[in-house]
Order: C-alpha cells, then sequence, then structure tokens
C-alpha cells in the first residue's frame, strides 16, 4: 500500500515535470490543480520539492524549478551556470547587458509600479521612451491596465521574467535603496563575484 | 562652495542626474535644498557648455524654468504651513532618480549573472491528422452505393425529363387572343373562369389571361356592372369572378384578320406595341 502512495506522488510529480517542460512559460498552480485533480496546496507542496530535488547539486540536474509567489505560477527554466555550454551548443551569441537608461527605467517601474510612461520620464528628468520601449519588447516590462486620468495612460510592471533574469522570486526581494539587502539568490554570490560580474557587464557591449 | 563646474553637458543622463550631482558637489541636504544655489550653478553650467552641445542642452532648459520658478516662489513670502514646499516635487523626484540610479548598477550585476537563465518557447502540439480506421470497409461499399443510386435518380442528368423543358414553345398572346375572340363571338359574353376552362397550362393560363387584358384595354371585352347582368346574375359568378361582354365593333389587336383555323407560327408574336415573352 505505502509503495502504491509513493507512486502516486511520483506520477504527480512527473506530470507537473512533464506539464511544465511542454509549457516552457509559467504555468498556474490552478491550472495544474485542476488538471491532476488535486488541491493548489499539494500543488505548491509538490513543486516546492520538485524545486528542492532539482536544486541539489547531487542529482546532477542541469534545470531549477522557479515558483512565483506573487502571480502563483511555476516555471522551468536552466540551471545559469551552465548558461556558456548552452550558448556555444545552440550558437547563440551571448546578449548585450541592459543599458545603464534601461535599468534605470527598469528600477523605476520595480519600485513604483504600477507606473505610466510620464511618472518614468518626471522620475528621470528625461524622455524615456525608447528605454521603455525597448524593455516591453525584451518582456521585462508589460502593460497592465490603465490610469483613471485624462487620457487613460497605460500602467506598466514588470513580469515574471523580470523576476527570472534578476535571479528574484518576488518583488519583496528587490534590494532596498538604503540599506541594500541582497536577494535571496544573490546571498549565495559572494562579494567578489558580485563585483566581477559589475566589471564583466561593464566591458561586455552594451545595446542602445 | 565652488562655484565654476567643468563638466560637458553630454556626461548627465537629463536635467536630474546634473543636480544629483550639483547637489552632491556641494553636499547639500536633498531634503533642504538651497534653491537659489543650485538654480544658479545649473544655470552657469548651460552657460558655459560648449556650443556643440546645443542639441544636448534643449533637454535641460525645461528644468531650467522649473528651478526659476521654485526660486521666485521662495522668495515670495509664504503664509505659514499653509501652502506646500514649491521645493516637494522636486525633492521627491531626484529621491525616487536617485534610488533608480543606486539600485540600477546592482540590478546590472544581478542581470549579468541570472540571465543565463533560459526558458523553453511553448511547444506547438497539433493535432494528429492520421486518419485512425474504425469503421469495416463495407461501408465505403455501401456509400459507393448509394452515390450511384442518386446519380441515377438526379432529374438533371436525365435527358427525358430535360428535353420537354427546353421544347416546349412560346405560347403567343396572339393566338390567344384569337381564340378569346372566336369564342366569344359565338357566346357573346363569358365569365373569366369560363375562357380560363381549357388551358393546358400554367404558360397557357397566363397568355389568356394576358390576352383577357389587352381586349379589356381595347375595349373589345368589356366588364359588364353588377346590376346589367343579363342571363349571368350575381349568383352565377358567386360575386368572386367577372362578366365580360364582347363588343364586335371594338379593334381587335392582332396582326392580319381572323379567319377559322387560323395558327400562328410558334415563337415570339408582337401585337404592335405589345411583346410579350410567356415561356
Amino acid at each position: 500500500m505505502e509503495e502504491q502512495g509513493i507512486s502516486i506522488v511520483n506520477n504527480l510529480k512527473a506530470a507537473i515535470e512533464a506539464i511544465l517542460f511542454a509549457a516552457g512559460h509559467p504555468v498556474k498552480y490552478e491550472r495544474i490543480a485542476d488538471v491532476l485533480g488535486i488541491s493548489v496546496k499539494d500543488v505548491k507542496a509538490l513543486t516546492e520539492h520538485l524545486a528542492e530535488v532539482y536544486a541539489d547539486e547531487e542529482n546532477g540536474s542541469g534545470l531549477m524549478l522557479l515558483n512565483y509567489e506573487e502571480s502563483g505560477t511555476c516555471q522551468l527554466c536552466t540551471k545559469e551556470q551552465y548558461a556558456p555550454y548552452i550558448r556555444e551548443a545552440l550558437g547563440i551569441r551571448k546578449g548585450g547587458n541592459l543599458s545603464p537608461s534601461s535599468l534605470e527605467v527598469l528600477a523605476i517601474v520595480a519600485y513604483n509600479q504600477p507606473v505610466t510612461r510620464s511618472f518614468i520620464d518626471q522620475v528621470r528628468g528625461t524622455d524615456s521612451s525608447y528605454a521603455t520601449t525597448s524593455l516591453i519588447d525584451k518582456e521585462l516590462i508589460e502593460a497592465c491596465g490603465t490610469l483613471d486620468a485624462p487620457g487613460r495612460p497605460k500602467l506598466y510592471r514588470t513580469t515574471e521574467k523580470f523576476l527570472r533574469v534578476f535571479g528574484l522570486t518576488s518583488l519583496e526581494e528587490l534590494p532596498v535603496a538604503e540599506h541594500l539587502v541582497m536577494p535571496e539568490d544573490a546571498k549565495e554570490l559572494t562579494e567578489e563575484q558580485i563585483a566581477e560580474a559589475a566589471e564583466n557587464a561593464a566591458e561586455k557591449p552594451t545595446e542602445e | 562652495m565652488e562655484n565654476t563646474v567643468n563638466y560637458h553637458i553630454g556626461q548627465f543622463d537629463g536635467p536630474l542626474d546634473l543636480l544629483l550631482s550639483l547637489i552632491s558637489k556641494n553636499k547639500i541636504d536633498i531634503f533642504d535644498i538651497p534653491i537659489s544655489l543650485v538654480c544658479d550653478q545649473y544655470m552657469q553650467f548651460l552657460q558655459e557648455s560648449e556650443l556643440d552641445e546645443m542639441e544636448l542642452a534643449g533637454e535641460f532648459l525645461p528644468m531650467a524654468c522649473e528651478l526659476m520658478l521654485i526660486k521666485s516662489k521662495m522668495l515670495l513670502p509664504r503664509p505659514e504651513a499653509e501652502t506646500e514646499d514649491p521645493r516637494a516635487m522636486l525633492t521627491d523626484a531626484l529621491l525616487r532618480f536617485q534610488q533608480a540610479k543606486a539600485v540600477a548598477s546592482k540590478l546590472s550585476a544581478l542581470y549579468a549573472v541570472f540571465s543565463g537563465r533560459c526558458v523553453k518557447e511553448t511547444d506547438e502540439i497539433s493535432i494528429d491528422k492520421t486518419f485512425v480506421l474504425e469503421q469495416s470497409p463495407e461501408a465505403l461499399v455501401s456509400a459507393i452505393h448509394k452515390v450511384n443510386v442518386r446519380a441515377s435518380l438526379d432529374v438533371r442528368n436525365n435527358t427525358e425529363v430535360f428535353t420537354p423543358m427546353i421544347r416546349k414553345p412560346v405560347i403567343p398572346i396572339d393566338r390567344k387572343i384569337r381564340v378569346i375572340v372566336k369564342s366569344l363571338t359565338k357566346r357573346k359574353r363569358s365569365t373569366i373562369r369560363d375562357l380560363l376552362a381549357d388551358v393546358e397550362s400554367v404558360s397557357d393560363a397566363v397568355a389568356t389571361f394576358l390576352g383577357i387584358l389587352e381586349l379589356i384595354k381595347t375595349k373589345t371585352l368589356i366588364i359588364q356592372e353588377p346590376d346589367e347582368l343579363g342571363e349571368y346574375g350575381i349568383a352565377d359568378t358567386h360575386g368572386i369572378d367577372t362578366v365580360l361582354v364582347y363588343n364586335p365593333e371594338a379593334e381587335i389587336p392582332v396582326i392580319g384578320d381572323i379567319r377559322d383555323g387560323d395558327e400562328l407560327p410558334v415563337g415570339q408574336l408582337s401585337t404592335d406595341n405589345i411583346t410579350y415573352d410567356v415561356e
């Protein structure tokens, strides 16, 4: 009987893995719960467990499972340390880093979301339409409604992709401006690694 | 406090960037900006800019106006604690901008590391278009049988049914008019129903009726008033038919004379100015 119980759980975990692989994009816990006929709470427990299994270096997995609390979704992605292998295998050149303007716009959106384009311009004190549009194209920010004001300007917020490529799982992990507390994943990076990454970022050609 | 600045506009990412630089250079408290000083230094900076950077300077002009406006508001006597600090909006923008700049460099480092996390595009799982056999071959045989039966019954392909349709003659109204006149010459009067009694087809009936109308028009036939009905009382017509009386003095709208046994060639005929094509 216990063996049967375990294999049911394994079956569910395998199903979740298959769904997330085929989807590629973040999938809602609710959706998985509906499909598998289990509760959202159970889905969360299973995905957390899966995340741990992937993360454990002993298991030799190049993948990781991201759980986005705020949007109630989860997603499979590759571990960043294998990016060089992937790029070489697929013949992809490393993409340019984000320009300082783009980063400023991104920061403004991240900390003040949701915001309008004119708010962004106001805070930066300069026209930021190019950077904003570029970030929308890169799917790091997205429209999310309109402001109840003349002209009904669009409001923007950060996306799940934003969280992923900055090593965050929720907006709460954003570095606090004054004290600059590091996000969870970044804690694993040493000061030297961060400095080195910053140096590399400065050397590589930036887009724009 | 320095009074001269030796920067180029191109170094700055906009007026707020320049302001922040002036603020830090002068060690100003951002929550209590000495507007006069900042405004003067800002203006001095713009004036000392290289001429070839004038196009960039355009971006900095609105802020120059803003600073002057705030400066003048500060110079005016303010009622105590009633109006907002004119510097409030500027301070707010500066703080947010400062925060964004500070975080941007940290974000840059994070991005450099974590942008290596790749995800797949959603898989296109197409519906399998291969047909899976679920029926017996006999079903095909009975289907072809039904098709054959239907084809043989198809009226369109059956020449026996089709031929009379294309061979059907045009019935000339002229001929009908002669028939009516001949008949009424003997009877003197008739009802429409009687005149239509011998028609052989719908086309025949239509041609006869049009003939009647034509004869009424030329007053060859006259519609009898009800109270003049002679042997045809109202009871005979049951109130739903018309009695027509032959008027021998009227013109007959046909070509040529009427003779017994007159047959006109088949085909379209026209009576003077009338042409009907009755199929």
